[in-house]
Parts: C-alpha cells; sequence; structure tokens
C-alpha cells in the first residue's frame, strides 16, 4: 500500500537524519555532566516535608491517571450514553427518532461479506427528536443486519454506524435517518412488507441501543 | 453354464472394462476438435491474477493459446475489460492494488478506463460505475444513486439521465441499443434480472430470486446470467442460465455441483459461451480467479463433474465437451485481430 509522501519522509527523517543536535556526540561536557546527576543528587538529603510534597503528588497523579483511564474506559463501551445519544446518531442524515422495533419479519439472510444487502425492518415511533417522520410506523432500511453497527461501514458505505449488535424486537433503538432510499443506497433490498403500498423506507445511517430506556 | 454364454462372457468383460477408457478418449478428442474448431476465431481479453497480488489484462486466442498481457502495471488491477463495438477501443476498470475486487460490485470500485483494442493509451474517465459501451461506440451507459446516465464519450458530458428503476448493479446496454438488462430490487424478490426498455424506460422481469451477473446475447434477444436455484441442498451452486428478454422461458446452459458458474460471455456470433468456474461462491475477483471454461451453445445444456443431483433435474444434459482455460475472471470475445495494425 503506498503511504503519503509526508508519512514516508518523516520515517526517513527519524532513520538517517534525526535533526534534533545529539548533546553526546556534540560536546563531550555534556555527557560527563549528565553522568554525574546520580552521584550529586545521592549526596544531597531532602527535606522530610520535600518528600511528603513528593508522595502527596503522586498519589495526586496516580488517581488522576486511574480516573481518566476509568472514563475513557466506559466512553469506549458506553458510547451512546444511556440516551443511546453518541455517535453520529444526532447529527447525521435528516430524522432523528427513538423508536421501538415491532418484529423481525423472518431471518436475515446469511451474510459472510459475499452477499451484501438492506433488510427492511417495522418500527414504532416513541420519539422524534430532529426532523419529521411521515407517521407513529416507519420502515427503516438497515445495512446488513448481521452485523453490529460499529462493524457495518465498508468502503462502500463508510459513515454507518452505531451501538446495537443485533436486532430483537421489542428494543427501543436511536436511529439518524435519511431519505429517499434510493438515493442513498444501491444495492439488494430485503423488504418483506414488499405488499405495503406507497411506504416510505428510511435508510439507517446510525442506530444506537438507548440502554435502559429513553 | 451353456457354453455360448461361456464363450461370449469373457469378451463382454474385456469390452466393459474398455469402455470407460473409450468414453475417456472421445470426451478428450472432443475437446480437442472443439480446441481446434475455436482456435482462430478472434481473441479472448480477461483479467488475470498475477501472483504479486495484481490484476492484469491478458489477451489470448479463445483456445487459450498465443496469451500476452496487455498491461502489466504492479500497482492497479485491471477488472472487467470489454472491446468496443467495432473492438478499436477497449473499456476496463482501474482499482488500485490491495483491494478486493467484489464479484458483484465491482462496477463501483476504482475508476473507468479508455484505451485502444490493446490496452494503450489508456485515458482515465472518472469513477463512472459500470460504464458500458452504446452501440455505437459514441456513448456508455453508467449506473449510480443518480440514476442510469448516457454519457457522451467524446465530451465526457452527460447526455440523458433516467430513473434506474431498481436497477443496482450491473447495468449493461443491448446491441442493438434499445434495451438494458441489469440486477434490480423488483417488489421482495431478491437479486432479480430486469430488462428495461432505453426509451420509455419501461421494464419488465427475465429471471427471478437469487441472479447476477447478466449480459446480453448478440441478437439483443436474449440474455445470459448466473442463477443459484432454490431446489437445491443447503447453500447450493450458482450455475449459467439464459432466457428470452421478456421472461417467457429459462434453461440452464452450464452447471456443476461444487462450481459456482459466473462469467457468461457470448462469441461475437453466439455460438460459444464462456464463464469460469469458482469452487467458492465470489472466489473469482474476491481470490485468484477462476478455472475458465468454453463451449458450444448448442451442447447446452452440459453438466460437469458428478454432480448427482443436478443430472436428476436435467436428465437430458450433455456431458461436454468443455475447453478448459487458464485461471480467469470477466472474459470478453471479439472476432476481430485486434493486433494487426489498423
Amino acid at each position: 500500500m503506498s503511504r503519503p509522501p509526508a508519512e514516508i519522509d518523516s520515517e526517513i527523517m527519524s532513520d538517517k537524519l534525526d535533526p534534533r543536535p545529539d548533546p553526546a556526540a556534540s560536546n563531550p561536557m555534556a555527557a560527563e555532566s549528565s553522568a554525574s546527576i546520580p552521584e550529586k543528587s545521592s549526596g544531597t538529603r531532602a527535606s522530610g516535608s520535600e518528600n511528603t510534597m513528593v508522595r502527596w503528588t503522586l498519589l495526586g497523579l496516580v488517581i488522576l491517571a486511574t480516573a481518566g483511564v476509568g472514563l475513557a474506559i466506559q466512553m469506549k463501551f458506553t458510547p451512546a450514553g444511556r440516551y443511546g445519544d453518541g455517535g453520529q446518531v444526532t447529527t447525521a442524515g435528516s430524522v432523528e427518532v427513538t423508536a421501538t422495533l415491532v418484529e423481525l419479519p423472518g431471518e436475515f439472510l446469511p451474510n459472510d461479506g459475499l452477499y451484501n444487502y438492506a433488510f427492511v425492518l417495522k418500527y414504532k415511533v416513541d420519539l422524534v427528536h430532529r426532523g419529521e417522520t411521515t407517521g407513529d410506523t416507519i420502515y427503516v432500511a438497515h445495512y446488513n443486519p448481521r452485523k453490529p453497527r460499529g462493524k457495518v461501514a465498508d468502503e462502500f458505505y463508510a459513515d454507518l454506524g452505531g451501538t446495537v449488535t443485533r436486532f430483537r424486537a421489542g428494543d427501543a433503538q436511536r436511529m439518524a435517518l435519511t431519505l429517499p432510499l434510493d438515493e442513498h443506497y444501491i444495492g439488494a433490498i430485503v423488504d418483506r412488507y414488499h405488499k405495503i403500498d406507497d411506504k416510505t423506507v428510511y435508510w439507517a445511517i446510525w442506530t444506537n441501543a438507548t440502554g435502559s430506556g429513553w | 453354464m451353456p457354453a455360448v454364454i461361456r464363450t461370449i462372457l469373457p469378451f463382454s468383460l474385456v469390452l466393459l472394462g474398455l469402455a470407460p477408457q473409450a468414453l475417456t478418449a472421445d470426451k478428450a478428442d472432443a475437446v480437442t476438435v472443439l480446441r481446434k474448431e475455436v482456435a482462430g476465431r478472434g481473441f479472448v481479453v480477461t483479467s488475470v491474477k498475477q501472483p504479486r497480488g495484481d490484476w492484469d489484462l491478458v489477451l489470448m486466442r479463445p483456445d487459450g493459446s498465443q496469451r500476452r498481457k496487455l498491461t502489466d502495471t504492479p500497482k492497479w488491477s485491471e477488472a472487467a475489460p470489454r472491446w468496443s463495438p467495432d473492438s478499436r477501443r477497449l473499456l476496463y476498470r482501474r482499482i488500485k492494488t490491495g483491494t478486493v475486487i467484489s464479484h458483484d460490485r465491482w462496477g463501483f470500485q476504482g475508476e473507468l478506463v479508455l484505451a485502444d483494442a490493446l490496452g494503450r493509451n489508456p485515458r482515465v474517465l472518472g469513477a463512472r460505475p459500470w460504464g458500458c459501451w452504446s452501440p455505437d461506440g459514441k456513448q456508455i451507459s453508467c449506473l449510480s444513486l443518480k440514476g442510469i446516465e448516457i454519457i457522451d464519450v467524446a465530451t465526457g458530458t452527460i447526455r440523458r439521465r433516467m430513473k434506474r428503476a431498481g436497477y443496482f448493479q450491473q447495468l449493461f446496454w443491448s446491441p442493438d441499443g434499445k434495451w438494458f438488462c441489469g440486477t434490480a430490487n423488483v417488489g421482495g424478490e431478491l437479486w432479480t434480472i430486469v430488462r428495461m426498455d432505453v426509451t420509455s424506460g419501461r421494464w419488465s422481469v427475465v429471471s427471478r430470486f437469487r441472479n447476477c451477473t447478466p449480459d446480453w446475447f448478440p441478437d439483443s434477444k436474449h440474455v445470459i446470467f448466473s442463477n443459484r436455484p432454490a431446489n437445491q441442498a443447503k447453500y447450493g451452486w450458482t450455475q449459467l442460465w439464459m432466457a428470452p428478454g421478456d421472461g417467457s422461458s429459462r434453461r440452464m446452459i452450464y452447471g456443476e455441483d461444487g462450481r459456482h458458474i459466473y462469467g457468461g460471455a457470448l462469441s461475437p456470433d453466439g455460438r460459444y459461451v464462456l464463464f469460469t468456474r469458482c469452487p467458492k461462491d465470489g472466489g473469482g475477483s474476491e481470490r485468484d480467479g477462476a478455472p475458465g471454461g468454453l463451449m458450444r451453445l448448442a451442447d447446452a445444456p452440459i453438466i460437469g463433474g458428478k454432480s448427482p443431483a443436478l443430472r436428476k433435474q436435467h436428465p437430458d444434459a450433455h456431458d461436454g465437451p468443455v475447453l478448459p482455460l487458464l485461471d480467469c475472471w470477466e472474459p470478453h470475445w471479439t472476432f476481430v485481430d485486434v493486433t494487426a495494425s489498423r
């Protein structure tokens, strides 16, 4: 794979032409001086109050670091938050709803990465956060529904995502949607509601689980 | 045991023992005859996976002889070549090496390239999804989210735009210019082959359920396509089928349990069929290509291998002959001597 020229340049620089001067190489005195620091410090006895301050500072830093890591882990694994408002759900598409999946109309097709398709699901709208819907019941096409939404984006549909890992009837999901479907998706569609005339099918861009409720 | 039987029995056993050998010899002879029959009938261009990882365009005689590379570009894969109707130019797709070429969405990948008949002087035309020649070679049709677009080759301007009417991949323009065929969503049916009137936009179904990679016969009246029928155990195997454009009937051309048949293409006179036989579905483009094959349409239906289940469904099918070709993907055939300086 080709890389950006800048990246290649920086690698060459770091391998062969490190622009930073090597103090030890350019100034023999500097090397001598740095080597002598431990000897000097070992010969100096720090006062008790200084030791205490250093310990408290270190403890504070450890606590801060631990809290930071904990927060990062929580954000990573619950990006949608309690209300499913994480990721691109509040900005993507033209409509944002929290809706309950009414049913699974038969099994999804196998999806081993070979055949890709969108599957139409039926939802009852619980809350419209942004834009307008065509009614209380909406139909939403989800790309490759067997895949967790966090892994569904590919080279053809790079902007898809979300936290839903599987679709289950009765689950509430917060979704960023767009219309019309055929201006945003060109591919196979499995529509087991195809006999319903004149229905509007939304394209799901972002689909989050809503956690304990919306 | 009567004396007569004692006399005949040894001869009968010898004859029975020789029969399989005789059949094998007959099969080999039939393939040799087919090889000689097609060897001088123009040229085939196809994509061939290289050991270094990219795909290059390869030119060969229809019997696989006189093979030579038309492109040799390690950083790019050249895919799905098609000569213009007059065989003076070549359209193909250029895709970055390292990209897995999708067996059914390759028309959305990379860029469309226009070159001379031997792949020289390439000119990149941009994304131009599913770019396909018009009958006079002055325009190309494309399929994208915007619909079906007819583009002037010389200027690159869009001459006409139509709704895509459910088409989502593999749009091809008929040689007489009257029709499109392609894979479409129709109702709840999956992967349906649809024919559309280029002028009116009216469409009709050619074949329903699990079809793809359609292409036109030279007569513009029939369509060749791959189909994985539902009446098979488990996942099933993809077979090569044909149907009239109005979808009034359909019949199998080639099938083989254990192989997925794709890349169906006709010779310019419609008498011969090219295809690929892949043991893994999609492996033609997504891996290293698949063994190519060539057969007479008059010998259809042919069933390859043992294929007991398939033979039960098609008891009148032939065993061959099928001329084996190199591992390749999406072959295309011309009767014109493209190597002659013109």
